[in-house]
């Protein structure tokens, strides 16, 4: 198992490569660029400022030539380099967001596995029953729902209309220690989220479910004349928990990457929102820095998820 | 509230001692010398002297510290410390931008703080997150994102500060700034948009001012288009577009029509006798008649087969997006057609910077000085300056030029009124509002000073007085 995390480790780094050069090259190409960030129009900014300020920033030399040295810097110091806006070290700037992100989709996942496996659960004890084909359907309605759309109309009822939740932002001026009040925030963006992302896991669930109904070892528990609550929660259930293992592995990277609409669209001060604004301000160390963590944790929770699957299904094992 | 700059500035925006007490130039306007103010200490307890300001200033026009306000300053030749606290200002040219440009503007910087730091290594040096500063408040504690709290400076020069904290708070949203004003949370939201404004001030409370700001909109003209090209067109364009209408709907009529280039905050130089243009579609109309802009069947006009159809280029915001599409329907209504296109900010200004448009939306502002060289003056076209539009006009350029170098108000101004005027008839931009700055404030706040748009607001916030 050791050696398998080893090898995995080691063949993610050329993987690491390529992402990198990628969304560099993507940077590079797009039209605009950093000279957004000087936004005013006054006197400052002649075409010779400007230049200079570019050229400051190394910005003056091809993008491929900015990407050597962008990745000199990460693997001889260790470092992802400063922010061309205020300067700061990336790994700051991410290390002060990352803690937000966590808060609102850790929240998010776990309403989410909250309401979903339950629901999975009862779909799946209950198929086809009517029960059955409503969940499915709200279900797949609801993932269906445009995340950004679902975001503006609950701000709209519950926010500017109804006024029972704030628009945006994560507390309240003067009580930003306050952990209800903090709460008070995410419950909108938490609920996008859940009605947004409750879909899959719930159909994994039941999925998996009712294969596990139809296996010998069920048969043989209720012949031992056990509940059906007990067959169900304690000898199906536990089985029917592996898909969930997956999900949760390949959700490390969006708690951590952020989601990028929802935290625009709510004002959370997030990894989402850090690096959205560094795209649309052409932030080229920012959006460097964000890609590479984000990269570097979807691997890391593929590897996660496989790994967890060995300990909780004895039957795997990797060489 | 860190930093000072040398001069202050106060009603209509006229220098006033600050860390310099006196200034003078001699009578080629080329060597100033500043005189300043002893007993200063900073924050730290270090005595403030004439190798700050020479620090603050070789570095400052020094290209290699990457300063993006290193390009007005080129015509700063040299700085020198005649004694501790005498400075002389060796300039290239007379230049009466100067005081207000880099004694007014220029927050100067600790030498002390910078020892051994080359100046290309400035913006990576860790000042910035432990400033210090001349000033009445010091950082005390700083949440990036999210507060910064200052505390009193107790080096201070300028006596007691009745205000002993201030705590600024980050709110990204408009409607939680409103909240937090309605709440009483918050003592004083600057900037506020129109839509806050209607919604505070009617609160009982709660004061809304409206504050003259230095900052005129307009949609850019690239006089390289052709139809474009004809200053009929561009005059009824003028006559043709309904601008109470974006100051009304977009401002809730906290703008007023500008009639010129400059904007109407800069009291001694704006040209108040310069009447705007009125809304007079019919007008617009019959100037395109008669200059043989004929409509075609599709109810755009052309003539010698230039059509007058143009695409504006604007970046995506709410408030672009609508003064767009009200230019649109008013400039369809006199036969020009118009096509919006919408690009992200990034793009945009890269664009717009390039002359690569035809209209664009842009502003001008920020500084209280009439000086408009480098949007205007023909020599200023790029790559050298910023008239991207490529107008040309000698009489104009002679007033820039001249503006530039006389020193003396009365004198000066008449180059800039003459400007105004000229400028207003050629039409290099489709002139369009002049804004307020809007702020907010409860009325345990009692602000004394000058009422003037931005940090000028907050230039006195020490002498404010607060009710418990």
């Amino acid at each position: 198992m050791i050696g398998y995390a080893i090898r995995r480790i080691a063949g993610a780094v050329p993987l690491l490569l390529v992402i990198s050069f990628v969304s560099y090259a993507l940077m590079g190409l797009a039209p605009g660029g950093p000279s957004a960030i000087l936004s005013e129009q006054s006197r400052a900014l002649t075409p010779a400022a400007r230049a200079a300020f570019v050229a400051s920033l190394g910005l003056d030399k091809p993008w491929y030539v900015q990407y050597f040295y962008w990745l000199k810097e990460l693997v001889f110091h260790g470092s992802l380099g400063r922010s061309f806006v205020g300067h700061r070290p990336v790994i700051a700037l991410i290390g002060e967001k990352m803690p937000v992100t966590m808060e609102l989709l850790g929240l998010a996942i776990v309403v989410t596995v909250l309401i979903a496996i339950p629901l999975g659960v009862a779909a799946a004890t209950r198929r086809n029953s009517a029960f059955d084909v409503a969940a499915t359907a709200v279900a797949f309605i609801a993932y269906g729902i445009p995340v950004f759309w679902l975001g503006i109309v609950l701000i709209d009822v519950f926010a500017v209309g109804l006024r029972w939740f704030p628009s945006g932002g994560i507390a309240s001026i003067g009580r930003e220690n306050d952990p209800l009040d903090r709460l008070w925030h995410l419950v909108l963006p938490v609920a996008t989220l859940v009605v947004v992302g409750f879909a899959p896991w719930m159909r994994y669930q039941r999925a998996k479910m009712i294969d596990v109904l139809g296996q010998p070892f069920i048969r043989t528990a209720r012949s031992k004349g056990l509940s059906e609550r007990a067959v169900i929660y304690r000898h199906a259930l536990r089985n029917a928990l592996i898909p969930i293992v997956t999900l949760l592995g390949l959700s490390l990277p969006t708690l951590v990457g952020g989601a990028y609409f929802i935290e625009y669209v709510f004002s959370v001060p997030g990894m989402g929102y850090l690096a959205l604004n560094a795209v649309f301000q052409r932030d080229y160390p920012t959006v460097m820095g964000i890609t590479i963590i984000s990269a570097v944790f979807v691997i890391a929770g593929n590897l996660l998820a496989d790994i967890g699957y060995a300990l909780v299904d004895p039957r795997v094992r990797y060489e | 509230m860190i930093f000072d700059t040398l001069l202050g500035s106060g009603a209509d925006y006229k220098p006033t001692p600050n860390l310099a007490l006196s200034w003078n130039s001699d009578a080629t306007g080329k060597t100033w010398t500043v005189h300043l103010r002893k007993g200063v200490r900073w924050s730290d307890g270090a005595p403030f002297t004439a190798a700050d300001v020479v620090w603050t200033f070789d570095a400052l026009i020094d290209p290699a510290t990457g300063s993006p306000y290193n390009g007005q300053y080129t015509f700063i030749r040299h700085v020198v410390a005649l004694d501790p606290f005498t400075v002389r200002f060796q300039l290239e040219s007379p230049n009466a931008t100067f005081v207000e440009n880099a004694l007014q503007s220029r927050w100067i910087m600790p030498e002390h703080s910078f020892r051994g730091i080359p100046h290309a290594q400035i913006k990576n040096s860790a000042f910035g997150e432990h400033p210090i500063g001349t000033g009445a408040y010091v950082l005390e504690r700083w949440n990036h994102d999210q507060e910064a709290v200052f505390g009193t400076n107790r080096y201070w020069w300028g006596g007691t500060q009745t205000v002993r904290t201030i705590d600024i708070r980050v709110v990204l949203q408009d409607q939680g700034r409103t909240d937090a004003m309605l709440g009483g949370a918050a003592d004083l939201d600057d900037r506020i948009g129109a839509d806050a404004a209607q919604r505070l001030a009617n609160v009982p409370g709660i004061h809304v001012i409206d504050i003259p700001d230095l900052y005129t909109r307009f949609i850019n003209v690239n006089l390289h288009t052709p139809g474009l090209n004809d200053v009929v067109v561009r005059r009824a364009m003028m006559y043709g577009w309904d601008r109470a209408a974006v100051a009304a709907g977009l401002r809730h009529s906290h703008a007023t029509i500008a009639n010129g280039v400059e904007p109407e905050a800069i009291r001694y130089w704006h040209d108040d006798g310069l009447k705007p243009y009125p809304y007079d579609p019919a007008r617009a109309n019959a100037l395109l008649d008669g200059a043989g802009w004929k409509r075609s069947a599709d109810g755009v006009r052309a003539k010698n087969g230039v059509p007058l159809a143009f695409e504006l280029l604007i970046p995506n915001s709410l408030l672009s997006n609508d003064i767009a599409a009200g230019f649109s329907a008013d400039m369809n209504d006199i036969g020009i057609a118009i096509s919006v296109h919408v690009l992200d900010y990034a793009t945009f200004i890269e664009q717009a910077n390039a002359s690569k448009f035809q209209l664009a939306y842009s502003g001008w502002g920020g500084q209280p000085d009439p000086d408009m060289l480098t949007l205007l003056d023909s020599k200023q076209m790029p790559p050298v300056g910023n008239n991207v539009g490529f107008y040309s006009n000698p009489a104009v350029d002679r007033d820039l030029e001249a503006g530039l170098v006389t020193l003396d108000p009365a004198r000066r101004k008449q180059y800039y009124d003459d400007m105004q005027v000229r400028t207003a008839r050629d039409v290099p931009e489709l002139f369009a509002t002049n804004e307020f700055a809007l702020t907010a404030y409860r009325d345990r706040v009692h602000v004394t000073g000058p009422i003037l748009p931005g940090l000028y607001l907050f230039s006195n916030v020490a002498k404010w007085r607060l009710d418990p």
